[in-house]
């Protein structure tokens, strides 16, 4: 009893993870079509924004609302800056945003200095759950990631917002000639995306390393569950992260992590190859 | 764009300035024959940023401690610093630029495993000198290859039976995937069943783990009495943060020092820890003392130094006492004067082993205080006298 939980509330920490870092990324790369591999560098963001305000005395909580607002705001200037020249150039996007994720690297490294920043949790300890302790800042998380994800769904299912976004993102001439602001919308996804990516960011602060290189662990995964899931649906990032942290952390209680990641990289090549567009692969939904 | 105007006046200046810059930028070249040079190959930017700054620190300390006295036999010490970002194509191209272009007398530095067999693979070839201040795997065997740092059988099997005695009989090890930590494994599982312990599990992370729970479900359910961690590097950084966050119960050795629990992980994360070093900060003598008083003035006083960085101090002021000994920077000689010069160093005293060029340093465990930093020292088990079976030159 006390193993199934706790092995399910390992899969949801990783799973609630994968699906904030990767939430950003369903909306640029999935539904946008911008292969963005600064994506990384937005969580970098969010976390170094937690730590700054720490740093300066602040609270854990204040941190963590900046730390989506910054992180929208870098995504705003760079998709004015750089992505909105190149929305019908994916290649040159490619290089584009590979180029902009060292930029911000190095640039948090000479404001910042070398090595890992300190960040700490704003609860220590376990909480006893009757059928298993665990960890109290992991069931925080998981909470934080659920109600994000349930925002998202009712801001792109249930307001104009979402409807000129879906309309958009399912034909940009169509949405402009009937009077839909396409570039605006765009700006918005787009700088949306970097928003959730950045509280993805503050959330995994107190948790793991928070260095200006520490995006490049999160990128590869965040791609890996949204081609798993099946680019361009919110459902599909959910089937996707599930299906990867759930594996993942079943089988690292098993085997040897290093085997498991293999195992859980093989298995997805198994999945992408039977459905080429994922395990929910389709319209947005 | 201001326009550059030449006239008299300005281009004496100019002259005047190069000059002067000159002379400073370049003493190698303008005296060469009262300069003897020492490359350093170390991590300044990449995975050990942190570690390589207080290496090189402590260079510079060695070397401006020997300059203020006699350089090495009446020959001023110039450090030829090159950046190897922790790489091992950089580790080779600074290996190579050091020794080709710049003609050190020496070489030496490096942290982790790949820096140190990507440079020994220059050095070996060249017959250059190369001194290794880090703890490490052992394995390693060239004549002209001196490690000052201790290896597994130094650290480990002195401190196994004390481990039994007072931490308990059973361990689960969680660590790195690479070299180190695999070897480091095998010499605690032998150590360890000699003394009636046992492994219970060893798990072994991918470098970038950003999530360790399942392991830590496994600490809970297999309920060893230690958790010995050789999780490195930015991945130790999680793996103790999430170590707290767990609450598990259980003493853990890690393999940390003062540097790194300073600069690298959140305030008292590290409290309680123990771990195995040649060096500690809190080590009771004199010349440990006035080591750690001229560090921080020269690099400000709220720094920490550790056992690489001692480790690297000691083998730059072995070399020259060497060196002054054979009466020569000639590599073969300064080699064979080697072993018979010793070293006061901060740990007590050291010297090289003739038979592996290895050090013989002393062996301490350290438990961290409540600060999360500083370490008490709770055993001495003395100098460890290297010995490779694999190993006899």
């Amino acid at each position: 009893m006390e193993f199934a939980a706790v092995t399910t509330l390992n899969a949801l920490t990783l799973i609630s993870i994968l699906l904030l870092v990767g939430l950003g990324l369903a909306i640029s790369f999935g539904l946008m079509n911008v292969t963005n591999l600064a994506h990384g560098e937005f969580v970098t963001i969010g976390a170094f924004t937690v730590y700054f305000v720490q740093s300066l005395g602040g609270s854990f909580w204040f941190g963590l609302l900046a730390a989506p607002v910054v992180g929208g705001l870098v995504g705003m200037v760079l998709e004015y800056a750089v992505i909105r020249h190149l929305y019908s150039r994916p290649m040159s996007t490619i290089l584009a945003t590979w180029g902009i994720s060292l930029v911000l690297q190095q640039s948090l490294e000479l404001a910042f200095g070398l090595g890992a920043k300190p960040v700490s949790p704003p609860v220590e300890g376990t909480v006893d759950l009757i059928v298993a302790v665990y960890p109290a800042y992991r069931l925080i998380l998981i909470g934080i990631a659920a109600a994000t994800l349930t925002a998202v769904i009712l801001l792109v299912n249930r307001t104009s917002f979402g409807l000129d976004i879906r309309t958009v993102i399912q034909n940009r001439e169509m949405a402009e000639g009937v009077g839909i602001n396409t570039r605006r919308s765009y700006a918005i996804a787009f700088a949306f995306g970097a928003a959730i990516a950045g509280l993805a960011g503050g959330l995994v602060a107190p948790l793991a390393i928070v260095l200006p290189q520490m995006g490049v662990n999160y990128l590869a995964n965040a791609f890996f569950v949204v081609i798993v899931g099946g680019a361009g649906s919110i459902a599909g990032l959910l089937a996707g992260s599930v299906f990867v942290g759930g594996l993942t952390s079943i089988l690292n209680y098993q085997i040897s992590p290093s085997l498991a990641q293999a195992l859980v990289l093989l298995a997805a090549i198994i999945v992408v190859r039977l459905r080429p567009n994922g395990l929910l692969g389709g319209a947005f939904r | 764009m201001t326009k550059l105007i030449l006239n008299r006046r300005t281009l004496i200046k100019a002259g005047g300035a190069f000059a002067a810059a000159s002379a400073i930028g370049m003493p190698g070249i303008l005296r060469a024959a009262d300069t003897m040079k020492v490359g350093l190959s170390i991590p300044i930017t990449g995975l050990q940023a942190i570690l390589g700054e207080t290496l090189l620190n402590c260079y510079r300390l060695a070397a401006d401690e020997l300059n203020a006295a006699n350089g090495i036999g009446g020959r001023k010490v110039e450090l030829v610093i090159e950046d190897n970002q922790t790489t091992t194509k950089g580790a080779v191209d600074k290996a190579r630029k050091l020794i080709n272009q710049d003609k050190v007398d020496v070489v030496m530095g490096t942290i982790i495993s790949p820096e140190r067999s990507a440079t020994l693979s220059v050095t070996s070839r060249a017959k250059k000198l190369f001194f290794y201040p880090t703890n490490f795997e052992g394995g390693e065997c060239d004549k002209y290859f001196v490690a000052t740092g201790p290896i597994p059988m130094q650290q480990v099997d002195p401190m196994m039976p004390w481990v039994a005695e007072n931490l308990g009989k059973t361990i689960y090890v969680m660590a790195s995937d690479y070299a180190w930590p695999q070897k480091m494994t095998e010499a605690i599982t032998a150590a360890y069943e000699k003394v009636g312990g046992k492994i219970v599990g060893a798990d072994y992370c991918p470098f970038g783990t950003t999530d360790f729970g399942p392991a830590f479900q496994k600490i809970r359910d297999l309920k060893p009495d230690v958790v010995w961690s050789m999780v490195v590097g930015n991945d130790a950084v999680t793996q103790l943060k999430q170590y707290r966050s767990f609450d598990v119960k259980q003493p853990l050795i890690a393999p940390l020092d003062e540097v790194f629990n300073k600069d690298a992980l959140p305030a008292g994360v590290a409290a309680g820890t123990y771990a195995p070093q040649p060096y500690w900060m809190s080590l009771d003598n004199p010349v440990n003392k006035k080591f750690i008083a001229s560090f921080r003035e020269k690099f400000g006083q709220e720094k920490m130094v550790n056992g690489i960085g001692e480790a690297g101090y000691n083998g730059l002021h072995l070399y020259a006492l060497a060196a002054e000994k054979a009466g020569s920077f000639a590599d073969a000689e300064v080699l064979a004067a080697l072993p018979k010069v010793e070293f006061e160093a901060p740990q007590g005293t050291v010297r090289v082993d003739a038979t592996n060029n290895h050090t013989l340093c002393h062996s301490y465990i350290g438990k961290a205080l409540e600060d999360g930093v500083s370490y008490e020292i709770v055993s001495d088990f003395g100098t460890i006298k290297p010995v490779t079976p694999y190993c006899t030159l």
